[in-house]
């Protein structure tokens, strides 16, 4: 883990930027692939909730993309549409290379809009517990 | 878009009529707007980094954006909670973000359907200080007046994309 700390303290944003819009991404289109598993078995939302035993709101909440389900609630949403869903997690983002990583161009220069002139970002504390800052 | 925003020139078109909700297997483009002044693309980096969060957190932010617009690329947004008409003249959409206790956020970008498919005009936190609906939807408008004025500017040189353009969001 300690190589893996080294290694991000390192990236540029851009390289963090893109891991994070690759995971995302991964998540839209989890609840994108429920949702179209769900009609292409033809069933209503109306149906889930009944096969689950709640109410038709609680689906029609759950296939929100704001909405952010439990692990549990994707388990029962996925038995109750026949969907399997497949858990895959990788390291070599940090420890390989980041060959799985595609960094867009770099923006770790930002638009100081006060004096009109590109600067670099501001180095910032890198900490690893940050995930759960932004909810 | 909230209630009222833009009412004016309220699109008739709905949510679905979108090129973000029409699934491809080929990923649309989807350019970042440029000018000498601004560049969308680092509007929404120095957004979530006037948070004052962590570099980390800041990535994972920019993430979420980049992270939907991926789905739009695809067609893939499904949600009219997510995705909105918001003028006709220039024809505008919004792309819309609820990030937890930072709030709301908002992308208004155009869909010239070639060359680029998509292109993102403006990108900023939804101000929702305003004591009333109407003070809250005019700082909207105002809003939605900078992305109309950058399409009118944009539309000659095709935003500023190219062939093998690197403003361009990766697919």
């Amino acid at each position: 883990m300690a190589s893996a700390q080294h290694a991000r303290s390192v990236r540029a944003l851009d390289e963090l930027v893109e891991l994070a819009a690759q995971l995302a991404e991964a998540d839209e289109r989890l609840r994108y692939l429920l949702v179209k598993a769900r009609k292409d078995a033809c069933l209503s939302q109306r149906e889930v909730a009944a096969a689950l035993g709640i109410k038709q709101s609680s689906v029609a909440v759950f296939e929100r993309h704001d909405n952010d389900p439990r692990l549990s609630t994707i388990r029962r949403y996925a038995l109750a549409v026949g969907a399997r869903v497949d858990h895959r997690v990788s390291c070599d983002a940090w420890d390989g290379g980041w060959t799985l990583v595609r960094p867009e161009s770099r923006i770790d220069l930002v638009w100081a809009a006060q004096g009109g002139q590109f600067t670099h970002a501001a180095p910032a504390e890198l900490k690893r517990t940050d995930f759960a800052t932004a909810a | 878009m909230v209630d009222g925003a833009g009412d004016s020139q309220q699109a008739r078109r709905k949510w679905h009529d979108s090129l973000c909700a029409k699934p491809v297997e080929v990923p649309r483009s989807f350019h970042f707007y440029s000018d000498a002044d601004s560049h969308v693309r680092h509007e929404i980096v120095n957004t979530f980094t006037a948070t004052g969060k962590p570099q980390t957190a800041v990535a994972g932010l920019v993430g979420d954006v980049y992270g939907r617009m991926r789905a739009a690329q695809r067609g893939e947004i499904c949600d009219a909670d997510l995705l909105e008409p918001i003028r006709d003249v220039p024809t505008l959409w919004e792309l819309k973000w609820k990030l937890g206790r930072l709030g709301e956020y908002r992308l208004y970008h155009a869909e010239p359907a070639a060359d680029p498919e998509l292109v993102a005009l403006r990108f900023h936190a939804k101000d929702v200080s305003g004591v009333t609906q109407a003070i809250i939807d005019e700082a909207q408008d105002v809003e939605i007046g900078v992305a109309a004025q950058r399409y009118d500017d944009g539309v000659k040189n095709s935003w500023g994309h190219r062939k093998g353009c690197t403003d361009c969001l990766n697919p």
